[in-house]
């Protein structure tokens, strides 16, 4: 505990020393509030435009489900780009070596700045959401967030050498989340080609507004999970 | 301290440590030598577990390396070659920070700083520290929690010899105070001033294991090398050092007082390896 909590300290210093990666933090927020902000005004301006009913409405929920992901999604990459400069130095090796061990960084570079963005979201969701869900579904979806989240935070130094890798990655990695689109645009059985993406059964989820899509999101998660923190387990030596 | 018994552990199916068998007592310093690729680096590995999957046995600080909890590591202390410090923080707050993972008493952190020179430059971020700046802080970093057991690779490594000679006597005062310290090198002459034992390891197996002393004596005796002037030019000649009395040149120079240079020639630990492995070192 004594070495978690020392190490998740250590984490908190590294942000404040870089202020790229500190600014990071109020972006979740200041998205989240944009869209609540803009996406109403834009439709009423092409709902004018178009003398349509609607126009961007039936995709608020798309939006709601890019809030959900997006404050755990960033906390990772802020996570990512630390542990990719302390693997450069050869830190990663020494914390393995010390009270720390491979397990307590893993869960402090990872998993505690995605459970922080798992329960930033919560307010997010609450009181800036365009399609209000359900008070009860916000918890499963702030969750699933942080899912993506932490499979995006392990996704990159697992197979990146180095930063610069690592940054490249980065983008590529954001692929992890095309799941949250699909059901929205492809009929049928096609949209399941996505099924082994969280993301996928999150945005299930928050579509049929079922907690039964909760199960399938946690299994394909941890799934993901399990292989790559073997990998990055290997890769942090 | 370290007891391994039968070890054998691969990267892929093929064996890389074969059947390694050894034990290291507490208060020696244990040296692995060898050359690069040997085995040295993935042994220390082992024994630190930073590496797993092996068979055998591997003990050590009373923990079955397998099985080891977090406490394993408030008993073990290592000091890579290369060293792994926050660079954007100074030597004061890594040590800070790394003490501060320890759940122990911590040694004072001044008087580690002080004691390799580095107290002046304590409030100095590590970025703008010289290698063997960062080497030596490297090494306190290593004590900081005070523990039984050491894994020091390369410690002179990059470090000019004033430096060199701090590292060892700190080396030298742990071994004194009741540590052990197993130190993995290519430097014969540091294995030979510093270690009790140590262990040639070559293609992961260990070819010997004594005192540095006894692997030298293996190899024979000592050399007599003297030279005199002749006709003008200098000329010299050797005789073992135990039949100097049946060198006729040596004893009539002696007589004569014809004598320009004389020294004793012992075989290193060098030769010794080299003779035994097959392989140079340095």
């Amino acid at each position: 505990m004594t070495a978690a909590v020392a190490s998740l300290r250590g984490f908190w210093a590294a942000l404040r020393s870089d202020l790229m990666l500190f600014w990071v933090l109020p972006v979740p927020l200041l998205a989240a509030a944009a869209l609540r902000l803009l996406l109403p005004l834009a439709e009423g301006w092409l709902t004018a435009y178009f003398q349509a009913g609607a126009v961007l409405a039936p995709y608020y929920l798309i939006s709601d489900l890019l809030v959900a992901v997006v404050a755990p999604v960033l906390l990772a990459y802020v996570s990512v780009m630390v542990v990719l400069e302390e693997r450069d130095d050869g830190l990663t090796r020494y914390l393995a070596v010390t009270p720390l061990g491979r397990g307590g960084y893993l869960l402090t570079r990872v998993f505690v700045p995605v459970l922080l963005g798992a329960a930033y979201t919560v307010p997010l969701l609450a009181c800036l959401s365009l399609t209000r869900p359900a008070p009860w579904l916000i918890l499963p979806l702030a969750l699933s967030g942080g899912l993506s989240g932490a499979i995006s935070a392990l996704l990159v130094p697992a197979f990146a050498g180095n930063k610069v890798e690592g940054m490249a990655l980065v983008k590529l990695s954001t692929l992890a989340l095309t799941g949250l689109f699909l059901p929205f645009f492809l009929d049928g059985p096609l949209q399941y080609a996505a099924a082994f993406l969280p993301s996928f059964w999150m945005a299930r989820l928050a579509l049929d507004g079922q907690v039964f899509w909760l199960l399938p999101t946690v299994l394909t998660g941890l799934g993901w999970l399990w292989l790559l923190c073997r990998r990055f387990a290997r890769k942090l030596i | 301290m370290i007891t391994v018994q039968n070890l054998c552990f691969g990267y892929t199916k093929a064996p890389f440590i074969e059947n390694m068998s050894f034990s290291v007592e507490q208060g020696e310093i244990f040296g692995f030598l060898g050359p690069s690729g040997a085995g040295k680096s993935t042994l220390q590995k082992l024994l630190t577990g930073l590496l797993s999957g092996y068979t055998g046995s591997a003990v050590a600080a009373g923990t079955e390396i397998a099985k080891r909890g977090r406490d394993f590591y408030e008993k073990i202390g290592v000091d890579f070659e290369f060293p792994c410090l926050y660079e954007k923080l100074t030597a004061r707050e890594n040590l800070d920070f790394f003490g501060s993972l320890y759940q122990g008493p911590l040694r004072s952190r001044d008087a580690l700083l002080d004691s390799v020179g580095l107290l002046r430059d304590a409030d100095k971020k590590v970025a703008g520290f010289s290698k063997g700046m960062k080497a030596r802080l490297g090494f306190i970093r290593a004590l900081l929690h005070d523990p039984a057991l050491l894994f020091l690779d390369e410690p002179t490594s990059g470090l000019d010899p004033a430096n060199a000679r701090v590292m060892k006597d700190l080396i030298l005062a742990e071994r004194d105070a009741g540590k052990t310290v197993v130190l993995t090198t290519h430097n014969m002459a540091d294995a030979a001033e510093l270690c009790d034992r140590v262990a040639f390891i070559v293609d992961g197996t260990i070819r010997a294991l004594d005192t540095p002393h006894n692997l030298v004596m293996r190899r024979g005796a000592a050399r007599l090398v003297y030279t005199w002037l002749e006709n003008g030019g200098e000329r010299s000649a050797a005789c073992p050092l135990d039949g100097t009395g049946d060198d006729a040149v040596l004893s009539a120079l002696v007589a004569e007082g014809g004598l320009r240079t004389i020294h004793s020639q012992e075989p290193t630990l060098n030769d010794v390896f080299l003779e035994i492995t097959g392989r140079a070192l340095q």
